[in-house]
């Protein structure tokens, strides 16, 4: 990492999505909307952070994991926050999310992943925590999620039968 | 007292206190301990908590400390720290942080296991099928005797803190760095006595080299930074306080997150 990605990844890391005066707060949200631990959803908001800083230094796009997918779909609902105050105040660029156009594309995603990951490696100095970053086959394979009302539906895992 | 050297102010409160103690008091001392030890560091920072306030707010992180990567827990102090094994170098805000280690804690009975179980004071402990299953301090002979030698030798300390005057400093800083985090139950102690006492007079103790405790942690000097940046610490362990209240009621009543904004879109608050 350059002195200036250093400076960059820093401003990145002191970022904080969470409004401490709101008692319904970003990351109670991500807990909610994904059933997830508050624990995993701090680890997951960190990873974000970390992904969003490899999109401003990689000159080939990147694709993110599916939770660091659902980090980022959340903030992009908070507007102000990303557009004012995450790309324009502390990325200096506009960072845009661009869904898949389809199948044709599943070629490049599956490329621009393992680049994501390889990437991570080089500048973290670590290896991509495994329960955030699925390896390239599960990425690509858990995705059929639907919202679901869970005040009329239980869910039940399937595995169980 | 040597044995005050090696056990954490938690142990500490589970030898003399045994099922009277609180497990906000368990938590909130194994917090302070960590600090001291610098396993785990404090940064304040000023900013807007939303793009349109006006005004800045400010936001308490807990990070890790310049010695987490060399400090070896023991089982208590894991609660504090997995978030930091588990992801290097994430800074988390002292809200989140006291809600993580409550519930890593997971009860007062288990947080009690924890500490009973160290290796440290295990056999001052007697444990049975009865204890466990009525969660239950007991201690053995020896156990009751390293508890009444630990009063008196706290005691002791207090009555001189009392009175405290400045021809005892130099000795008392003595008597009270080898205690680590256990100073902190001392009920006469004021972080002021140490913070009035030039950074001088620390280097000429006598406890001024590198030494190791028990957890094979190297330290130069404990607390010295913490104590000269008082205000800050005495705000830090208050906030752990009330954040610690307002999860640990929350727990206790079963009270779960819900959103009062619109149903429509997940809970926007409108736009402008």
């Amino acid at each position: 990492m350059t002195d200036q990605q250093a400076e960059l990844w820093n401003s990145i890391k002191e970022f904080e999505l969470d409004d401490i005066h709101a008692s319904f707060s970003f990351s109670d949200r991500l807990v909610r909307e994904n059933a997830w631990s508050l624990a995993y959803a701090i680890r997951a908001i960190f990873e974000y952070k970390k992904f969003m800083f490899l999109i401003c230094i990689s000159k080939t796009p990147l694709t993110p994991s599916d939770q660091v997918d659902q980090v980022w779909h959340l903030h992009l609902i908070y507007t102000e926050s990303y557009w004012i105050d995450f790309c324009q105040n502390t990325l200096q660029q506009p960072i845009h999310h661009g869904p898949t156009k389809g199948v044709e594309q599943r070629g490049n995603f599956r490329e621009y992943y393992q680049n994501t990951l390889s990437l991570y490696q080089n500048i973290f100095q670590t290896i991509p925590p495994k329960d955030i970053w699925n390896d390239i086959e599960t990425r690509f394979k858990d995705v059929n999620f639907t919202r679901v009302n869970r005040h009329k539906y239980w869910l039940v895992p399937k595995k169980l039968f | 007292m040597e044995i005050l050297s090696k056990i954490t102010p938690a142990e500490t409160l589970l030898l003399i206190r045994g099922n009277s103690v609180k497990l906000k008091d368990l938590m909130k001392y194994t917090f302070t301990d960590l600090l001291s030890k610098k396993v785990i560091s404090i940064r304040k920072t000023s900013t807007k908590a939303s793009v349109k306030d006006k005004e800045l707010s400010t936001y308490t992180y807990v990070e890790e400390g310049e010695n987490f990567s060399r400090y070896k827990p023991k089982t208590h102090e894991i609660a504090f720290l997995q978030m930091f094994i588990v992801s290097p170098s994430i800074s988390l805000n002292i809200k989140d942080f006291v809600q993580l280690a409550l519930k890593a804690a997971r009860s007062n009975w288990n947080y009690k296991k924890q500490i009973r179980n160290s290796k440290d004071i295990s056999f001052y402990f007697r444990e049975s099928f009865w204890s466990n299953l009525f969660g239950q301090i007991k201690l053995t002979e020896k156990g009751k005797m390293i508890k009444q030698r630990l009063l008196a030798y706290l005691d002791g300390i207090d009555e001189r803190l009392k009175h405290l005057n400045e021809s005892d400093k130099q000795s008392l800083i003595e008597t009270l760095l080898p205690l680590g985090g256990n100073v902190f139950l001392l009920n006469n102690f004021d972080v002021k006595i140490l913070k009035d006492i030039d950074r001088d007079v620390f280097k000429n103790s006598t406890f001024n080299t590198t030494r190791q405790d028990t957890s094979g942690l190297f330290y130069d000097f404990l607390f010295l930074d913490l104590f000269l940046d008082f205000d800050d610490f005495e705000d830090t362990f208050k906030s752990f306080g009330d954040n610690f209240d307002a999860f640990d009621s929350s727990f206790d009543s079963g009270d779960s997150s819900s959103d009062s904004g619109c149903s429509g879109c997940g809970g926007c608050g409108g736009c402008s």
